[in-house]
């Protein structure tokens, strides 16, 4: 993580966790900043716009 | 017909309304689809000819569940339809894939075959010159180059630069396969000339099924075609034509064995039997395949490699024209669903020509980049990659004949051919009526 993030909700500094990302049969697992006390992740724009889209794509006949 | 014979009107029940043809006279006339037992027929009645009725759908698939909240076909609409067609204002869905028959000449004599086939002159390269300049919108149209056997051309290669230069987005020729076989230089002349994908007739995995369809034993040569496709980054669609009896046990065979050859193989694109063009005699219904027991096949054949939760009916055509479905073949040779049935299309559940075009194009299309992903890859990456190197579709398309034909189908059409200046669905274009009457 270039910047430190902290949960909105919680006030506390995110740590890196794996996420497993499921669709269907598919299990896509990567790490990204995770709250330790509420659980929420953040997905960054660039994630969310690039890869995430794409793989979107191509699982909902796109 | 003899099936309807042991029938009772009690235990028939009328489950929609449509229109289709006299197969005899071709007048349009309405129609009704109607469950007798497990069995859908399409029943009609021409004033002059009689009635006939056609199994459309066989198989546990609940039929009004696969075809959905598809638009009834109105008393006022289409009323010209096939006769009129050019396409017109009526029909409900742009151009996915556009058909252009450079011959109709062929290199074989097959029982089945769409088109009739046989000698006669090749169109002048002037003139498919002029065609493809009013056909081609450029950076969108797929052109599937077909025949009778468009590779029996041997300026096939400068058909296809020809497209390119006007701006093809996908170029697919529509073959046999046997002189992609044979004749490398040629093929790699198509490829260089900017060939996307080859379309090849594979009926199934044995020479027994070969002769039973095409008449010689052909699997070696249309091993030998795709080995030659391989080595020049030609996709490879296999195309069997399903008939009961000859080949319908072998479609868990051709999958295995397209998925195999990946990622070379791009899918597999089924065909049940429809009767235009050239067969045999008239059929029966147990000459029939239908779509529902396509669907019943595809779990059992694969060892529920392919689930129907897995197969979406078209959103583009009509959902009794088609279905299709998307893989990744991992390492160890196992399908990775990637469909959902209840995921295709927009909100509406419609999608448009433009959508599927592309959806196929990029499928159907060996990637320009096919190295693996970098070491520090994160799985998405490695998804993604293997989800554009490793694409497998199955796929399937029900064609229409005389006998079958449903006019909410047909207005519904993505596939056009090209003919004498006109653009017209498919089926309407290669409609033969009973007797061989165009």
């Amino acid at each position: 993580m270039a910047r430190k993030l902290k949960c909105a909700r919680c006030g506390v500094d995110l740590e890196m966790k794996k996420i497993d990302f499921k669709y269907f049969e598919v299990e896509i697992a990567k790490e990204i900043p995770c709250c330790p006390s509420c659980g929420q992740y953040f997905i960054d724009q660039e994630l969310a716009e690039g890869r995430m889209r794409a793989a979107e794509m191509e699982l909902e006949d796109k | 017909m003899g099936a309807i014979g042991k029938m009772t009107t009690e235990q028939k029940q009328i489950i929609g309304k449509t229109r289709s043809i006299c197969p005899i006279c071709g007048k349009q006339i309405a129609a009704e689809r109607v469950k007798i037992g497990e069995e859908i027929f399409l029943e009609k009645t021409c004033p002059k000819h009689g009635f006939w009725s056609t199994v459309i759908w066989r198989g546990p698939v609940n039929f009004l569940e696969w075809i959905g909240e598809s638009a009834a076909l109105g008393d006022d609409e289409n009323l010209g339809c096939p006769y009129d067609c050019g396409i017109c204002g009526e029909h409900r869905q742009q151009t996915c894939c556009v058909l252009y028959e450079v011959t109709c000449r062929c290199n074989l004599a097959c029982p089945y075959c769409f088109a009739e086939g046989g000698l006669g002159d090749d169109i002048p390269m002037e003139q498919i010159k002029a065609d493809l300049a009013r056909l081609i919108k450029p950076g969108q149209t797929f052109l599937q180059l077909s025949g009778g056997e468009p590779t029996v051309r041997d300026d096939l290669p400068q058909i296809i630069r020809l497209a390119r230069e006007m701006g093809c987005k996908y170029i697919q020729v529509n073959s046999n396969g046997l002189r992609f076989a044979d004749d490398e230089p040629y093929l790699a002349a198509c490829a260089e000339a900017g060939l996307s994908f080859v379309f090849m007739q594979f009926d199934g995995t044995s020479d027994e099924i070969q002769i039973a369809m095409r008449g010689e034993p052909l699997l070696e040569r249309k091993k030998q075609a795709i080995d030659n496709c391989a080595k020049y980054k030609i996709g490879v669609t296999l195309v069997p034509t399903l008939v009961p009896g000859v080949n319908t046990d072998d479609i868990g065979n051709i999958i295995r064995f397209g998925s195999s050859l990946s990622p070379t193989v791009r899918g597999v694109h089924f065909q049940p039997v429809s009767y235009f063009g050239r067969y045999p005699e008239p059929p029966a219904n147990a000459d029939r395949f239908t779509l529902g027991e396509l669907l019943a096949a595809l779990p059992l054949q694969t060892d529920n490699g392919v689930k129907l939760t897995n197969i979406a009916p078209s959103h583009c055509d009509h959902a009794l024209c088609g279905f299709h479905s998307s893989f990744i073949v991992r390492h160890d040779g196992s399908l990775l669903a990637l469909t959902r049935r209840d995921s295709g299309g927009c909100c509406c559940g419609a999608t448009t020509a433009e959508q599927n075009r592309e959806y196929i194009g990029r499928r159907w299309q060996r990637s320009a980049d096919e190295s693996p992903c970098p070491e520090d890859a994160d799985d998405f990456e490695k998804f993604l990659n293997e989800a554009r190197v490793y694409s497998f579709t199955v796929t399937a398309m029900a064609f229409q004949d005389a006998y079958n034909l449903d006019i909410e189908r047909l207005r519904q059409c993505s596939l056009h051919v090209y003919d004498e200046g006109r653009i017209k669905p498919f089926c309407a274009r290669y409609l033969t009526l009973s007797g061989g009457q165009a």
